[in-house]
Order: structure tokens, then C-alpha cells, then sequence
């Protein structure tokens, strides 16, 4: 350690032997959550996502408005477990974590970040954290109004709240599961690419779009497709309007049930869980990993010769 | 590299560049930069793509070398966020969390670096106090005019009571209100005894701050040294001497007969010419009988080299 550094009181030690104590790094991580979470929640940005998350709650009272024998069974799976988890969700991740630090270095903020003691892989985590709060905020806040939208008020669901209450509730959680697979993987694409917006799209077309509804091993790498055999299997009155082989769900998503009605052949739900967290847990590590030895340039360099 | 600063060999430089080079592609930042700040205030020199902001950039831990070492207190910054608790940086970017009001904004940057909420608050008002921005405090940054940015920026690079303090052109676009106090502020810490490595192009603002000067240009070291070394490395290079007067052209044929005259330039005004002499004294000691002895007159005679800004050019041009 350099003489002037023990004059002015530092801590002895040789190259990088600075030591973060735990009393300081606890707060700077509290203030880099907060930071995030009020630029997630303020803004023109913040008011696009809520329009869009209202969006099947109030596809749901048009429908009942215009429709009066709309199916509310059909409405709940067409909007719950069709449009939020395909369209509503992959955005939300999409436009929250991707950004997770390039908005900052457009914005030119990222250096108020860097020159804090606190390592560049936990201000990613942190940020990381905050972006999936968001998403999930908004996305448990679309499928709450959304259920609510389709049945509130209507005739002969009286005696099934709690059913309905706890539809709502599986929904949330396994949302919330593919929230946060999303979040990892659109936060990792922010670490590797500049136009993450564009191969996020790309992603979610290609991807949880077309890949995830052919039948073809393919989909195993898609997100959705882990989050429909939860629902499938634990919501199987909500998902199913038929029986057997005529399940609404099973047809819809390309599942094979004839002789398999609990879908056996197909990965457990424990795997499922275990792939969507593992999804999320291994993109953010990668992407803290990347994010810890990279450069982010907030300034573009001027050509000296 | 023209010159460099003599120092007692006991004193650790607080910043240290060991062959230092960085790269952007196939563009060069900064070029096989070996350099030692000491302790105190030190001006860091050179126009626009000099090379500053990478090397406060490298200094700071923002960008890895491409090539050599940087330590800051005798730690490799690179990767090593802890030194941040010792180092604080006035960034050259104008951009602030805009939508905070800039009490808001002290408060959470002394969070980020380690405060609890009660001690953030206490020190934002004294920082914004230091800074004159007590009255502006509860507006949104957006409002903000150039100078309070500054002002601003500054204070959220105090927020740790830094030992060692970048400033990347921190008097750009202030007013002489804002300039004078800020000038105020940063001889107030080097008082205290902050090491403070301040960028400009602008020469004067560092020759208000210190004599100490790092000269650069092209992402390589030009001089480095106190002002007055810097001229004295001058004198055995060709002066600059400005002749104004009439009939300035035949002057100037004139004095290329001289052996100690290495050339002239004519002015674009038609009136003047600059002479560049390596013996000045002989120069200047004929100059009387020389405006007397031919059809021009020698209205004015100035050194070009008389201020830091001829010391400035004359090197980097070099």
C-alpha cells in the first residue's frame, strides 16, 4: 500500500486488499434497488407498461360488454394463459431487463454507478432484481384485474370465488416463474447485444411464438412451454374446457394427450420449475460474470489521429 | 515526453500509469503512457481528443487498459470497486438522473456509496452547501442550468470525502460566477489535502489551480512538470516573437539574413510577422538599430511564449 494511502488513514493492506465491510455495502445496495425501482416506476415508459398490462382486463370487459354469453372459461384462457403469458409477459421482461444497464449508459447515469464500492456483477444483480420486481408488479397486477374483469359480477360464480381466488393465484406463481425466465434471458441479451430490443422480438416470434406451438423438441428450449404443463396439470378445469382428447389446452398447445391425460411422457412439474428458475439463475450469473469484466463506454472516443 | 517533474524519491505517487495504452478498435485513447501524479493539485493539459478522459477514465477503474497497469494509492483500479470508497470523479457528461431533484440526487449518490439514510441526508445538505446549490436544492435536475450541473457534479463526487479527486473539465460552460467559486471549492480541498487531478483544454483555469501541469495530445504524454520547468525546457527550443508595423514584408526579408533567425512567418493581417530565434537575448538586442535601418517601422514587439497557452501550443504542436 502506498505511503500517501496509510497517511490519509486507510486500511493497510497489499493489491486489492480494500476490504468492503458489511456495514456499508448493505445500504449502497438498498439505495441501488430503490434507485432502480423508482426509474422502472416513473415515466412515460412506466405508463406504456400499465396501459399494456390493463390491456386483457379491459379486452375482458369489452368482451363482456358487447358479448353478454361470453364464455368466462373461454375468456380465461384465451387472455390468461394465451395473451399475457405469449404476448404481455415476454415484452414486460423484455423492455425492463434489457435494459437493465444500457439504459443507463444511453442516459449517460451508468458512471454514478461505477464509481461506487460496489462491484459491477452485484450492480447488475441488483438492477437485475429490480427489473424482475417490476415486471412481476405489473404482470400479477394484469392477471389479478384481468380475472377480476372476467368475473366479477357474473352469474353462477358466487359459490366459486375461492376457486376462482385460487386459479388466480396458481396463475400468478407460474407467470411469475416464466416472469423471471424471461427477465434472465432478455437481461443477458442486453449484456451481449446493443439492438437487444430487436433480437428480443426476434426471440419472442420466433421462439415463444412459433417454436414453442409446433410439436417438435424444439420447444424444450422455450419458456412457455414449461410454464403451459404447469397450467395444464394444475389448472386442469380452467384449461381444459373439454374432455380428454378434446381439451381446449391440450389442442391449443400441440400436447399429446390421447392415453397420457396427465401428461406423464412430458417433464415433470418439478422440472418444470426447476428449468424456468435454473433459466433465470444461470443467464443472470453469466450475464453479472459478463457484465464484471466488460468496458461500458459513456462517452464516444474521439479519433486522435 | 519533453520533460518531467523532479520529486523526492520517499514521496509515492498517488497515481500511477506503467506503460499504459488503450485502444477503441483501431482507435487510439492513450498511447504507452507511463506517469506519476503526486500528491496535490495537478492540471491535466490538452486539446480535444487529447487523451484526458480516457486517462481519467483508466484511473478511475471505468475502462480496462488495453496494454500496462494503473494503480490509484497503490491499487490496480481495474475491477477493484473498493478503491471507489477513496476516489471521487466529476464526470465530463452533463447527464444527471434528470427527473430527481438535486438534493434527491446527493442523497442517493451518498447512499450508493456506503451512507445510511440520516448520514446521506446530513451529508447532502452539507455538500450542497459547500457548493452553493442550497437553494436550488428541491428542483428537478432537469431544470438545471450548466452551472448548476457542475456544481452539482462536483458535489456528488465529495460525497465520500474522497482522498483522491478527478475532475474532467469541470469549469466547461460555467459562467465567471460559477468558475470563480468553483475554482474556490477546489483550492478549499487541496487545502485539506485531497489529491486532485483536474482535466481542461481551457489553460488558464489550471494555472489558477496549480503549477503543476501533465501536458498531452494524441493519447501520449507531451510534458509533464511544474509550468516554470516546462519553460525552462523551452529556452532551448526556437522563441516565438511577434513584430507589428508597417512595410512588414521587407522586415521580414530582413531578418532571414540573420543566422540566428530559423524562419518567419507573415501574419494574414499583413501587419505583423513571427519570428522564431533560439537565441533570444541577440534577438531582441538588435532590434533597435534594426527598426531604425530600413523603410518599415516596428510599432509593437511581443513574445508569443509569455503565457501558458504558448507554452501549451508550442508543445503540443511540436
Amino acid at each position: 500500500m502506498s505511503e500517501s494511502a496509510s497517511q490519509n488513514g486507510r486500511p493497510a493492506g497489499t493489491s486489492a486488499s480494500i476490504p468492503i465491510t458489511g456495514h456499508s455495502i448493505g445500504p449502497a445496495i438498498g439505495a441501488l434497488y430503490q434507485l432502480a425501482m423508482r426509474q422502472h416506476l416513473h415515466g412515460r415508459r412506466w405508463i406504456a407498461m400499465l396501459l399494456l398490462a390493463l390491456l386483457p382486463a379491459i379486452i375482458a370487459l369489452i368482451t363482456r360488454g358487447t358479448d353478454p354469453f361470453a364464455s368466462p372459461a373461454a375468456m380465461e384462457f384465451g387472455l390468461i394463459f394465451m395473451l399475457i403469458p405469449q404476448g404481455l409477459l415476454p415484452l414486460l421482461a423484455l423492455v425492463y431487463a434489457s435494459g437493465v444497464m444500457q439504459d443507463e449508459q444511453e442516459d449517460q447515469t451508468l458512471t454514478y454507478l461505477f464509481i461506487r464500492p460496489i462491484p459491477k456483477w452485484l450492480i447488475y444483480l441488483v438492477k437485475l432484481a429490480a427489473a424482475v420486481t417490476a415486471a412481476e408488479i405489473l404482470s400479477v397486477m394484469s392477471i389479478a384485474l384481468t380475472y377480476a374483469a372476467i368475473f366479477h359480477g357474473v352469474h353462477g360464480t358466487d359459490g366459486k370465488a375461492a376457486q376462482i381466488f385460487a386459479s388466480c393465484l396458481i396463475a400468478c406463481a407460474i407467470h411469475g416463474l416464466a416472469v423471471l425466465a424471461y427477465c434472465g434471458i432478455f437481461g443477458f441479451m442486453g449484456m451481449v447485444t446493443r439492438r437487444v430490443l430487436v433480437v428480443g422480438i426476434l426471440y419472442i416470434a420466433l421462439f415463444e411464438g412459433l417454436f414453442a406451438n409446433i410439436p417438435f423438441n424444439l420447444r424444450i428450449v422455450t419458456v412457455i412451454y414449461y410454464a403451459r404443463l404447469l397450467i395444464y396439470r394444475l389448472l386442469p378445469f380452467r384449461g381444459r374446457l373439454g374432455s380428454g382428447v378434446h381439451s381446449t389446452a391440450a389442442r391449443t398447445w400441440n400436447l399429446v394427450i390421447r392415453g397420457d391425460r396427465h401428461l406423464k411422457a412430458y417433464p415433470h412439474n418439478w422440472l418444470c420449475i426447476t428449468m424456468l428458475l435454473s433459466t433465470c439463475i444461470i443467464a443472470a450469473l453469466l450475464a453479472a460474470f459478463i457484465c464484471n469484466n466488460r468496458e461500458f463506454y459513456v462517452k464516444t472516443p474521439v479519433k486522435t489521429d | 515526453m519533453v520533460g518531467s517533474i523532479t520529486r523526492s524519491p520517499e514521496i509515492k505517487p498517488v497515481i500511477a500509469f506503467h506503460d499504459v495504452s488503450k485502444w477503441y478498435g483501431d482507435v487510439i485513447g492513450i498511447n504507452k503512457l507511463t506517469l506519476d501524479i503526486m500528491p496535490g493539485v495537478c492540471g491535466l493539459l490538452g486539446p480535444n481528443g487529447a487523451g484526458k478522459s480516457t486517462l481519467l477514465q483508466l484511473a478511475t477503474g471505468q475502462l480496462c487498459p488495453s496494454q500496462g497497469r494503473v494503480e490509484v494509492l497503490g491499487e490496480t483500479v481495474w475491477n477493484n470497486s473498493a478503491i471507489n470508497r477513496y476516489i471521487g470523479l466529476c464526470p465530463e457528461q452533463d447527464a444527471l438522473y434528470e427527473w430527481m431533484t438535486g438534493r434527491e440526487f446527493i442523497t442517493c449518490c451518498a447512499r450508493l456509496a456506503g451512507c445510511r439514510k440520516r448520514a446521506a441526508d446530513a451529508k447532502a445538505d452539507e455538500l450542497l452547501e459547500l457548493v452553493g446549490m442550497t437553494t436550488h436544492a428541491n428542483r428537478v435536475v432537469r431544470g438545471y442550468s450548466k452551472g448548476m450541473r457542475q456544481r452539482t457534479k462536483l458535489a456528488q463526487a465529495l460525497v465520500n470525502d474522497p482522498q483522491v479527486l478527478f475532475l474532467d473539465e469541470p469549469m466547461t460552460g460555467t459562467d465567471p460566477v460559477a468558475r470563480r467559486d468553483l475554482l474556490e471549492i477546489i483550492h478549499r480541498l487541496a487545502l485539506k489535502g485531497t489529491t486532485i487531478l483536474v482535466s481542461s483544454h481551457v489553460l488558464y483555469e489550471v494555472q489558477t489551480l496549480t503549477e503543476n501541469i501533465v501536458l498531452m495530445n494524441h493519447g501520449r504524454l507531451v510534458a509533464q512538470g511544474s509550468i516554470r520547468q516546462i519553460r525552462d525546457l523551452m529556452d532551448q527550443q526556437p522563441h516565438r516573437i511577434v513584430l507589428v508595423g508597417r512595410n512588414i514584408r521587407s522586415l521580414a526579408a530582413k531578418l532571414l539574413e540573420y543566422p540566428d533567425v530559423a524562419g518567419v512567418h507573415l501574419g494574414p493581417d499583413g501587419l505583423s510577422l513571427v519570428a522564431q530565434t533560439p537565441r533570444p537575448d541577440e534577438f531582441y538586442a538588435r532590434l533597435p538599430s534594426l527598426a531604425l535601418s530600413g523603410p518599415w517601422t516596428i510599432d509593437e514587439v511581443y513574445s508569443e511564449d509569455d503565457n501558458l497557452d504558448a507554452v501549451f501550443h508550442y508543445l503540443v504542436d511540436k
